[in-house]
């Protein structure tokens, strides 16, 4: 009866959880993207494959039961539970894992993470290529688009060494 | 140099759920409403550099120098006004979202509460 095309979702290099398949229908038709700067590519791309519609949750308010899938850049604390919490199908671009005060919410049946466009297939009948696909590394730091613009405002970047101090951290998810 | 300014807006009804473990999650003023019921909001607009180690975040009168910085914690601060700060005192985050301070006890945290990060040279 939907008109809409459901799609398999699996983790990603270094991901957690799923597969998810995502099946939108009449009443869960927003593809809702809680990312910085608008609609991320996975979203799109959920979006496209689906028929649904990609959804900015900063601009303006949709119902939990309205959302097919909920797609978020999260650090691995906040929104990675609020809406597995809600039992919202939950697509982490970053690779994290079930952390943070509601680790408890996060389970393998709601929650996928460290997902690039690469990672979405239709569950009947060939996947279209994706365009101009970004591997899911380059796509987190590309849209900067920050809350107040400022022409003069440079992106300045700090060594990659000194940003790159990860190593151990998945280790520690379960200590605190 | 002053990195980020802001001046807290609204609490969530449940960010006493973070508080208890030691996380102040903070977000912009544009939040979703599931996300503003757990955290602290902000009407910070403009991160003017990367935060890093050695950095010095203060809450109100309090200071707490920056331990560890995540590998996204840059962006969802600059997109989003989004922190999350643990108040755990470890050099190395946990998850890519990050932001470690020392350990000590969490400062009251309200409306009106002023939030700044700098760095060291700044005094």
């Amino acid at each position: 009866m939907s008109e809409y095309k459901a799609v398999k979702i699996t983790k990603g290099k270094r991901g957690w959880g799923g597969p998810l398949v995502i099946q939108p229908t009449e009443k869960k038709k927003y593809i809702y993207c809680v990312t910085g700067g608008g609609i991320h590519p996975v979203a799109q791309r959920i979006a496209d494959l689906t028929g649904a519609e990609a959804f900015d949750g900063f601009s303006s308010k949709r119902e939990f039961d309205e959302m097919a899938v909920a797609v978020i850049d999260c650090g691995g604390t906040a929104r990675v539970g609020v809406y597995p919490m809600k039992g919202v199908l939950t697509v982490d671009i970053h690779a994290t894992k079930p952390s943070g005060p509601l680790f408890r919410f996060i389970k393998e049946d709601l929650f996928v993470s460290g997902v690039s466009v690469n990672d979405i297939v239709l569950v009947d009948g060939e996947t279209p290529p994706a365009e101009a696909t970004p591997p899911a590394e380059e796509i987190k730091s590309v849209p900067d688009k920050p809350l107040a613009p400022k022409a003069s405002e440079q992106d300045t970047a700090v060594p990659a060494a000194e940003l790159n101090k990860k190593k151990g951290f998945f280790q520690r998810l379960f200590g605190g | 140099m002053l990195k980020y300014e802001a001046r807290v807006s609204t609490i969530g009804p449940y960010t006493q759920e973070f508080l208890d473990h030691n996380i102040i999650v903070l977000f912009g003023d544009n939040a979703p409403e599931e996300l503003v019921e757990f955290s602290v909001i902000h009407d910070g607009k403009e991160l003017h550099d990367e935060i890093q180690a050695g950095d010095i975040v203060q809450i109100d009168d309090e200071q707490f120098s920056i331990l560890a910085v995540g590998e996204v914690a840059n962006d969802n601060f600059r997109n989003l006004g989004h922190l999350v700060l643990k108040f755990n005192g470890a050099d190395e985050v946990e998850m890519p979202g990050d932001v470690c301070v020392e350990k000590r006890p969490l400062p009251p945290i309200a409306v009106g509460t002023v939030i700044k990060v700098f760095d060291t040279k700044a005094q």
